[in-house]
């Protein structure tokens, strides 16, 4: 039912120790609303897909003519400007 | 195990939840065999540092079913909401938690309890926690309003668990949390449906 929800890492972390009825058990459970950043959600996705992606990525922000910081911080301004989701 | 209730069998359900919570909120010890009362909060391992800000009176209110708090900390400046929050004791802790740059809510359906949740907040310190009547299959938040989503022995009396759990994931943020304790059925039950209604809130 967690995942149908949406829910992400939904585990049952461990019992109670208090169960309200013979057909009960209390359980203490965690799950999170994923983030939007698919990179974070992709244990469970398939990684050779995201592989091509990560090196094209380390390839533009390696440093070259401006350094990796540079580059970043140009990204950060221009996704701020469009109103990229963080 | 896929149970779909009439609208007739989820309006019963409702109802009869809310007449055992409205007594509850005058007095909770007594109605139930779950653990109530400071001697709950001790049964479901609540640290005493934890209680400290909560005065005997408020900690008399509480009802649950184990400690959400045990799942992972509640950080400062976090917003927390509490679903199906009684009383309000962990909206209460989790207020504390987040300290006076984050905000707690708790929601209920029974606006009677609601009234001692309310009176629990003016016998403490904090100034950043609120009550909301509300119920868990329709939250009257914006979409990804807080971090953290907390529940104590609730889900198991909403007739429509799918909905609640949607409504929960709505109003979390991306990457936010959801912590509960309650009550999961160990086995399939018998297929009697009229039975296990009338037993819902018990």
């Amino acid at each position: 039912m967690m995942r149908q929800a949406g829910f992400a890492d939904a585990e049952i972390v461990e019992p109670t120790q208090f169960d309200s009825s013979p057909m009960t058990r209390g359980v203490l459970m965690r799950a999170r609303r994923p983030s939007v950043h698919s990179y974070r959600n992709r244990e469970s996705a398939v990684p050779d897909l995201f592989k091509p992606y990560d090196e094209f990525f380390e390839t533009v922000y390696r440093d070259g003519a401006l350094d990796r910081r540079s580059k970043f911080l140009i990204a950060l301004g221009a996704s701020l400007a469009a109103g990229c989701e963080p | 195990m896929n149970r779909t209730f009439s609208e007739e069998d989820r309006r019963r359900i409702s109802e009869g939840i809310r007449e055992k919570y409205r007594r509850v909120a005058s007095d909770p010890e007594g109605h139930f065999r779950y653990p109530t009362g400071s001697a709950g909060l001790e049964r479901l391992k609540y640290p005493e540092e934890q209680l400290r800000i909560l005065p005997e009176e408020v900690r008399a209110s509480f009802c649950g079913v184990g400690n959400p708090f045990s799942l992972g900390p509640v950080q400062p400046g976090e917003t927390v909401l509490d679903v199906g929050c009684g009383g309000g004791v962990d909206t209460l802790l989790a207020a504390a938690a987040v300290g006076p740059e984050g905000s707690a809510v708790g929601v209920d359906a029974v606006p009677e309890i609601l009234d001692r949740a309310r009176r629990n907040i003016d016998a403490t310190a904090l100034r950043n926690v609120r009550f909301e009547q509300a119920s868990a299959e329709s939250l009257p938040f914006s979409d990804g309003s807080f971090d953290v989503v907390l529940s104590n022995g609730v889900l198991n009396l909403a007739p429509d668990k799918p909905a609640a759990l949607k409504e929960i994931f709505r109003v979390l943020k991306p990457g936010g949390r959801f912590l509960l304790a309650d009550q999961v059925l160990a086995d399939g039950v018998a297929g009697d449906g009229a039975g296990g209604i009338d037993t819902w809130a018990q």
